[in-house]
């Protein structure tokens, strides 16, 4: 035997020491462990495998949680069909064979139809090559997740990502990339190519109508491009940074990270880590890395400070990185030096345009000099399609309605539309600004009509990645009422009184919008109709998030004749019409996983208990976030009106407590606010929630019943959830 | 909780096959007593986390009423639930795979042999285990705490029993090497 002069293999050694093996092969290696040292040391080890976790005992905490689960309806499909091992076609396709049992083994919590859980949500997509080159054709092979894997044909969309793409995915971004066809493994299997122009991508897979989506628990997959050494390229990763905006900042961190580890001689990569280090570690963290930055940003400035013919992206990433490090002469000096070599860079004529602003806005000049000084800093930025442009044109608008100067707004208009990612959310507003003036009424008008055939059509491109059609439906429809709302207005001023009230009709048939009713109500009464505008009334007092004593004024106002029981009939119906406008956007799901919470005073505590019996918000927030910060009064306030219901309010943090949470919470007034901490991320792992603020309303059992709710809706979400 | 007043091949044992089937959650409760630990520990070992083991236990019974048909009784029933838990907990490790942080880059990371052999002094085995890649340590687990054969192995995991073995051998080699500070 061969063994004798060399080594038995590791699967020889591992059937010696589970004395596994034939008896002539156990007295092979028995002779060769006789003068082996490292081999007996390796048997040994192997056989301590045996005894991992030995004394580990099933707890009774947990039989009882089994228990429940079973008597709160819990039911689970195991995986108990037989396996079959599949010939590998390629050693590429391991993961996708482990992927394709996992998904038939996928666990299915059993309630309804509607209802779904994390396993039932998503599936495993590969990308073959996973890190392409930019125009590189890909394969994808999705298996599917158990709400998909009906389909012979699945949809692949895309958010496609280009170097001038900016922050954040709104607007027309998302494309159908490829359809993916079931083939004979039972996965879904399709290609597409990558345009020559696109760095990063992400993904998701759909049902062919749409109906259901696989967004692989809202992170989506991705294709991050890389050069021939497989690096992700420079553009990829800001790109895959941008594209995380909003919607997962630790994330974000980690991108700029790699993109600093990668690219250590670009001041540009890490110009972006200081601020993601401030937003997602804190102050303190942030401040303690400091004294690195600055050390690094002195070395890049000794080193780079002397040197001509550096290109503008290195000096515009030694004035980033200055300024992140509040590093004021540094900052002046890669400032000057950008505007002087690269007097068409970007970041010099957004620079150039800010400062005329600042001096419009501070009155340094005569009223009237920032239009005429910006038009040629306009004229370059939009020759060299400036990624700043959209940044620019805002300005400029918001200046001329400060200077309330119709003529620059006629000039300005069409500009904006034209760099601007359409999104329907501008519309209402710049609309009622334009409706103001006489001469740009007809061009407010259009604006508005506009964004409501937009929405009336939705354009697939508009659809993010996560939404389902129906999903995108209801936003669409709840996007158009502002913008109908405020058409019809128009319509009635100018005396069209059919048409703005089967517009106003129309945007309050678009869902349960209080705001909306108002301006029915409004109308109705404008017009005469007291009936109908007390009708309309009744809906606004039947909604939780009005004020109380609303319905008694408008009542005494306008009808003091009518009886208490009519208008008393009238909200109740109201009621009845909004629970079940609400509830009709309700997607329920079951959470999975632990969601281990630690309270102030330092008792753990799990999400499912403190929950269990109540409806329940669960507010997920920051110390960092402004946004979430500024919520939290509004928060206590719900919990304050629905707390005699029974229904709670947790807000999750995802800081420690500590002296500056504190201080906040008695800043906010919400000291009497449940506050918990996330001390193991699980809570934000089993709500696949990975920004703030972010809002669910859970009903008494447990269920998530609204995702990602709208501060205003909560309290209707609630009413609605309340026996 | 303690071991079982019950043995795996009584009447009483058999008889539990069939009241757990019809929804009764005493014998749900006393079939958890008699395998709870055995099968905890399997997760464990597979998961190298109390927490995830739990989850996998928990989700398990919970659906056991329901599956319980599928025993057809011509193997032994533990061997049976082993096998099903090893699923379970092979779809975590897969699902958990995909919401770690996955490195961008695979040079940004330190991989598990890296961390572990820097340490290799003062790691226990269990962690050492813990901190091999998912697939190796759920072969190493599988092949050497609970006996199965590599064709087992394979049919487990949707692999080769030759995909298996290579496994294992590289399960081991990290095991030395982060042990003992070898290669």
């Amino acid at each position: 035997m061969t063994w004798w002069f060399r080594h038995p293999k590791a699967d020889l050694l591992a059937g010696f020491a589970s004395r596994a093996l034939t008896a002539d092969e156990q007295r092979t290696v028995a002779r060769h462990l006789e003068a082996c040292v490292r081999c007996r040391e390796t048997v040994a080890e192997l056989r301590a495998v045996e005894h991992l976790a030995s004394n580990d005992q099933a707890s009774d905490a947990l039989l009882e949680r089994i228990l429940a689960s079973r008597s709160a309806g819990g039911r689970a499909v195991l995986p108990t069909e037989d396996l079959t091992v599949a010939p590998r076609r390629r050693p590429g396709t391991l993961v996708a064979g482990l992927a394709t049992a996992a998904a038939l083994l996928t666990l299915l919590l059993i309630r309804g139809s509607r209802e779904v859980s994390a396993g039932e949500r998503t599936g495993y997509l590969r990308l073959d090559p996973p890190r392409p080159l930019p125009g590189a054709l890909i394969h994808a092979t999705y298996t599917p997740s158990a709400a998909l894997q009906g389909f012979d044909s699945l949809v692949l969309r895309a958010r496609f990502r280009r170097p001038s793409d900016e922050a954040y995915n709104r607007g027309p971004m998302q494309t159908r990339a490829a359809v993916l066809h079931r083939g004979s493994t039972g996965a879904h299997e399709g290609e597409f190519r990558l345009p020559d122009s696109v760095v990063f991508a992400a993904l998701a897979v759909e049902s062919p109508s749409g109906e259901t989506v696989d967004d692989n628990d809202e992170r989506l997959w991705e294709v991050l491009t890389a050069d021939e050494a497989r690096r992700p390229l420079f553009e990829a990763l800001v790109q895959r940074e941008r594209d995380l905006m909003g919607r997962n900042w630790a994330e974000g961190l980690k991108t700029v990270r790699t993109l600093s580890a990668l690219y250590p001689d670009e001041p540009q990569a890490w110009s972006f880590l200081p601020t993601f280090e401030r937003w997602v570690l804190g102050d303190r963290i942030a401040d303690s890395l400091l004294a690195g930055h600055r050390r690094r940003f002195a070395a890049f400035h000794g080193r780079l400070a002397e040197r001509n013919g550096l290109s503008s992206a290195t000096v515009s990433g030694m004035l980033s990185y200055a300024i992140q490090i509040d590093d004021s002469a540094a900052r002046s000096y890669w400032l000057q030096r950008l505007e002087r070599e690269f007097p068409d860079d970007p970041d010099v004529l957004f620079r150039r345009e800010n400062r005329l602003w600042h001096d419009d806005a501070e009155q340094k000049k005569d009223t009237g000099s920032y239009f005429r000084e910006v038009e040629p800093v306009w004229a370059r930025a939009e020759r060299n399609r400036a990624p700043a442009l959209s940044l620019m044109v805002h300005n400029a608008l918001t200046r001329t309605v400060v200077a309330k100067d119709s003529a620059a707004m006629r000039l300005w208009i069409p500009r904006y539309r034209r760099v601007q990612r359409r999104t329907p959310d501008m519309a209402p507003y710049w609309g009622k600004l334009l409706l103001q003036y006489p001469t740009l009424r007809r061009v407010g008008m259009e604006w508005l009509r506009d964004e409501a055939r937009l929405l009336a059509e939705a354009p697939d491109a508009y659809r993010p990645l996560t939404a389902t059609t129906a999903e995108q439906r209801v936003a669409n429809r709840a996007a158009a009422q502002p913008v109908l709302a405020e058409l019809a207005n128009a319509l009635i001023q100018d005396g069209d009184t059919t048409a703005g009230l089967d517009t106003l009709r129309l945007a309050a048939s678009y869902g349960w919008s209080p705001a909306v009713f108002l301006r029915a109500a409004q109308t109705w009464g404008a017009l005469g109709d007291t009936v109908q505008a007390l009708r309309t009334y009744a809906k606004v007092a039947a909604d939780p998030g009005s004020a109380p004593g609303f319905g008694d004024s408008i009542r005494a106002v306008t009808a003091p004749q009518l009886s208490t029981a009519r208008w008393t009939s009238w909200v109740r119906d109201a009621r009845g019409e909004m629970r079940a406008a609400v509830l009709e956007g309700a997607v329920p799901r079951s959470l999975t996983g632990p969601t281990r919470l630690l309270s102030i005073t330092g008792e753990t505590r799990r999400l499912s208990d403190l929950a269990q019996g109540h409806v329940t918000v669960v507010a997920f927030w920051s110390p960092n976030c402004w946004f979430s910060v500024n919520d939290l009064g509004a928060l206590q306030r719900i919990a304050n009106k629905f707390s005699a219901s029974g229904a709670r309010v947790l807000a999750i943090v995802d800081h420690p407590f500590s002296d500056e949470l504190r201080r906040i919470l008695k800043e906010q007034h919400v000291e009497d606010l449940p506050v918990f901490y996330d001390y193991r991320s699980d809570t934000k792992r089993a709500f696949a929630t990975y920004s703030w603020p972010d809002y669910y309303v859970l009903d008494a059992t447990g269920k998530v019943v609204f995702s990602h709710s709208k501060l205003e809706a909560i309290p209707r979400q609630i009413a609605a959830l309340l026996p | 909780m303690g071991g079982s007043a019950i043995s795996s091949d009584s009447p009483v044992h058999l008889d539990l096959v069939g009241r757990v089937a019809a929804g009764d959650a005493d014998a749900l409760a006393a079939l958890y007593r008699l395998h709870g630990t055995a099968l905890f520990r399997v997760a464990r070992r597979l998961t190298a986390s109390v927490e995830d083991a739990e989850d996998v236990l928990h989700d398990l019974f919970v659906g056991l009423p329901e599956s319980m048909h599928k025993y057809d009784g011509r193997g032994s029933l533990i061997g049976w639930l082993k096998r099903v838990l090893a699923r379970l907990a092979l779809m975590r490790l897969r699902a958990e795979r995909r919401r770690r942080e996955v490195p961008l880059h695979e040079e940004m990371s330190q991989g598990p042999l890296g961390r572990a052999t820097d340490d290799a002094s003062r790691l226990d085995l269990e962690r050492v285990v813990a901190t091999l890649p998912d697939e190796l340590r759920a072969v190493l687990v599988l092949r050497q705490a609970e006996g199965y054969s590599h064709h087992e192995i394979g049919a487990l995991l949707g692999i080769t029993p030759g995909a298996s073995r290579v496994r294992l051998s590289r399960a081991v080699k990290l095991l030395s090497a982060a042990l003992r500070g070898r290669t």
